[in-house]
């Protein structure tokens, strides 16, 4: 059937008023609550506000699907609108810089500076629910390949984005700080309040293994990277071989952890004060100078020790990076079961309702750190934002197969 | 130094995907010789594939850290997808665009070698990077080749006429890219979930992939409510395009991504 254009641009300009009108009172109450931001609804009040939305959008439905607005918001143009405002909003949120203490007031009080809970952002998720949610209803009356895919892609999303933003005043974040030998049940928000958890954790050892240093080709005069490559940055390993301009080297020693012994000569050491070590050999092809020395980057005590090849050119060490670094705990639930295990960066565990991830350590200390910062999560709506994902998965596998053949003219 | 052998791996390679190539434009109706261009662009891709074997040994790690390990695997990618729509569809020119591109991704690595980094943040060290890294690349090779069937869809529209079937092609690149961007974007979130504790957390990146996503999101329904006014679904096309790149590059010179946990360049 075709659309008569004037309906098609009526249509367009509902969508972009009700853009506008939008915006104009999100500023409005913004103004008003001067520039504080929305108050995030936690455990019973958010479910009852969500259920009370998806009452009044299923209401709308049944008994004012005849009427001009509620047919308008079940159409096309007015979900692109509801999308647009939503991108325009999205668009400040990944330009400006959020949330910054120093901000403007006008900043402060027009929401930019803090988009994610300004009005504006609630009342442009809520629109696009609602456009969202009208035309998912409309779709529902019969079950066909073509809908199971439409309704995989709109109901996934829609579960996503309300799920997401209901639940995000649920969500519970603590930092435990805990020491080698030492328990812990308190967490910390990011405000620094204290909060006693239903479980303890106590920390037998905190580890973590590192890579091997990084052998830099700088140029004197300012310490710059030197040669043609815009990543010079070599891993040490015994018995390497490579070149960088005119030079070949040769990496006769690697120690990763290591101290001067009385007589000049590095030895392997489990010290907390041992650095990494490596002896290099130098040639320049050009001129035949032979060089052997050692390179460190040293460490907080220990000054780091170059190798300078000519008046051009040294060679520094890089900092020692983690490649793994992990918790040995013991865990006693609010049950009293106890358990030991090691909790690693991408293998979160459970406790309690918690996901415990090792999330940092004290950085000034390395490998040597006795300190281990963990996060404790909760968040009760996850497995419903779990639904929404796994449906839209589908939804985008339904999507590879909606392409149509082209025609033959275009090979 | 450079990877191992890599400008050896790179000329074989370039050298059997443009052989195959004009093998392909020469062979007029013949089916045979058509075969043996096809075959040839493969043997091509199968050279790139050992290479990436190689290269993923040696480093110890997934090698899809850096830019220019990104750029390897478009080169290997786009050949891929342009051998699969040649057989599928006969598209000639789609596989010249896709090789010639390889070609441009492997000459940018030619001149900016790097070298061996195998170091890899605990963060990264998860079986969700590949699947996420990977589909992502593709995804951004279809809706690339989606935006230059836009730009030529313009350039038709304003000085030629316009033949709706070009739209359809667009289309079907559009959803496919869409296709893969959305389980990229998912596939990210349940990874974060994993490392860091939330699914979501509006990191610049995040929110630069959801835009992109949104744009190509609002392509899709200009399309599918106004099939005939191919105007405004073209620049959305175009437009979208320009939002990729700045989730793709720009986000570290943004100054909304000074904090962001994408950025991890040395």
């Amino acid at each position: 059937m075709e659309i008569p254009y004037r309906r098609i641009r009526e249509d367009y300009l509902s969508g972009f008023l009700v853009g506008l009108i939008i915006l104009a009172i999100s500023t409005l109450l913004e103004w008003i609550n001067m520039g504080r931001g929305i108050f995030l609804p936690s455990w019973p009040l958010n479910a009852l506000i969500g259920v009370s939305f998806a009452f009044i959008l299923v209401f709308l439905h049944i008994f004012y699907s005849d009427y001009d607005s509620v047919k308008w918001l079940a159409r096309v143009p007015a979900s692109i609108s509801s999308v647009v405002l939503f991108t325009f909003l999205t668009l400040i949120l990944g330009l400006s810089i959020q949330n910054d203490p120093h901000a403007s007031k006008i900043l402060k009080i027009t929401g930019l500076s803090h988009v994610r809970t300004s009005f504006a952002f609630l009342f442009s998720g809520m629109y696009l629910l609602t456009t969202l949610g009208l035309v998912i209803l409309r779709r529902f009356k019969k079950i066909t390949f073509r809908n199971i895919g439409f309704l995989l892609n709109h109901l996934g999303l829609w579960i996503i984005i309300f799920a997401g933003s209901l639940g995000a005043g649920d969500v519970i974040r603590l930092n435990i700080f805990v020491n080698e030998n030492e328990s812990s049940s308190i967490g910390y928000t990011d405000n620094r309040q204290a909060v006693n958890l239903p479980f303890r954790v106590k920390l037998l050892d905190f580890s973590i293994e590192e890579f091997n240093t990084k052998l830099v080709f700088v140029n004197n005069s300012d310490m710059s990277f030197a040669g043609e490559f815009e990543n010079n940055l070599i891993m040490l390993q015994e018995g390497l071989e490579f070149e960088i301009a005119e030079w070949e080297f040769k990496v006769l020693e690697y120690l990763n952890s290591a101290i001067m012994d009385s007589a000049g000569v590095y030895i392997p050491s489990s010290d907390t004060l041992a650095y990494p070590v490596a002896r290099i050999f130098a040639l320049n092809r050009q001129t035949d100078q032979e060089l052997k020395g050692y390179i460190s980057c040293g460490n907080k005590i220990i000054p780091p020790k170059f190798l300078k090849l000519d008046n051009q050119h040294t060679l520094p060490m890089s900092f020692p990076e983690p490649k793994e670094y992990s918790s040995l705990l013991v865990l006693i639930d609010s049950k009293a079961r106890v358990d030991t295990l090691k909790l690693i960066v991408n293998k979160p565990i459970k406790i309690d309702g918690y996901d415990l991830y090792q999330l940092s350590y004290d950085e000034k200390m390395g490998k040597w750190s006795k300190l281990s910062v963990i996060n404790a999560i909760k968040d009760p709506w996850l497995p419903v934002i779990y639904i929404g994902i796994f449906m839209l998965i589908a939804g985008s596998l339904y999507l590879f197969t909606i392409g149509k053949t082209p025609n033959e003219d275009l090979k | 130094m450079n990877w191992i052998n890599f400008p050896l791996y790179s000329y074989i390679s370039c050298s059997l995907w443009l052989l195959g190539l004009i093998l392909i434009y020469l062979s007029g109706h013949k089916k045979s010789l058509e075969l043996i261009g096809g075959l040839t662009v493969i043997l091509g891709i199968v050279v790139m594939t050992v290479f990436i074997i190689q290269l993923w040994i040696a480093l110890e790690r997934p090698p899809l850290r850096t830019l220019g390990e990104t750029r390897l695997w478009y080169a290997f990618f786009l050949p891929v997808i342009g051998i699969v729509f040649f057989f599928r569809w006969k598209y000639k020119w789609f596989l010249a665009y896709s090789v010639l591109m390889a070609l441009l991704f492997l000459i940018i690595n030619l001149s900016h070698p790097e070298y061996y980094d195998k170091t890899l943040m605990p963060a990264l060290q998860s079986p969700w990077f590949v699947p996420h890294v990977i589909v992502y690349i593709i995804g951004y090779a279809f809706l690339g080749v989606s935006t230059l069937v836009a730009v030529y869809g313009l350039y038709m529209h304003y000085f030629r006429t316009m033949d709706s079937k070009l739209m359809l092609l667009a289309d079907n690149l559009v959803y496919l890219g869409f296709g893969f961007l959305t389980l990229g974007l998912l596939f990210g979130a349940l990874w974060a979930k994993q490392a860091w504790g939330h699914y979501w957390t509006w990191d610049p990146k995040e929110t630069w992939a959801f835009l992109t996503w949104l744009g190509y999101l609002i392509y899709l329904h200009l399309r599918y409510q106004h099939p005939k006014k191919v105007e405004a679904s073209l620049w959305t096309l175009s437009l979208a395009f320009v939002v990729l790149i700045v989730a793709w590059f720009g986000i570290n010179i943004l100054p909304s991504a000074q904090n962001s946990v994408h950025v991890y360049g040395n």
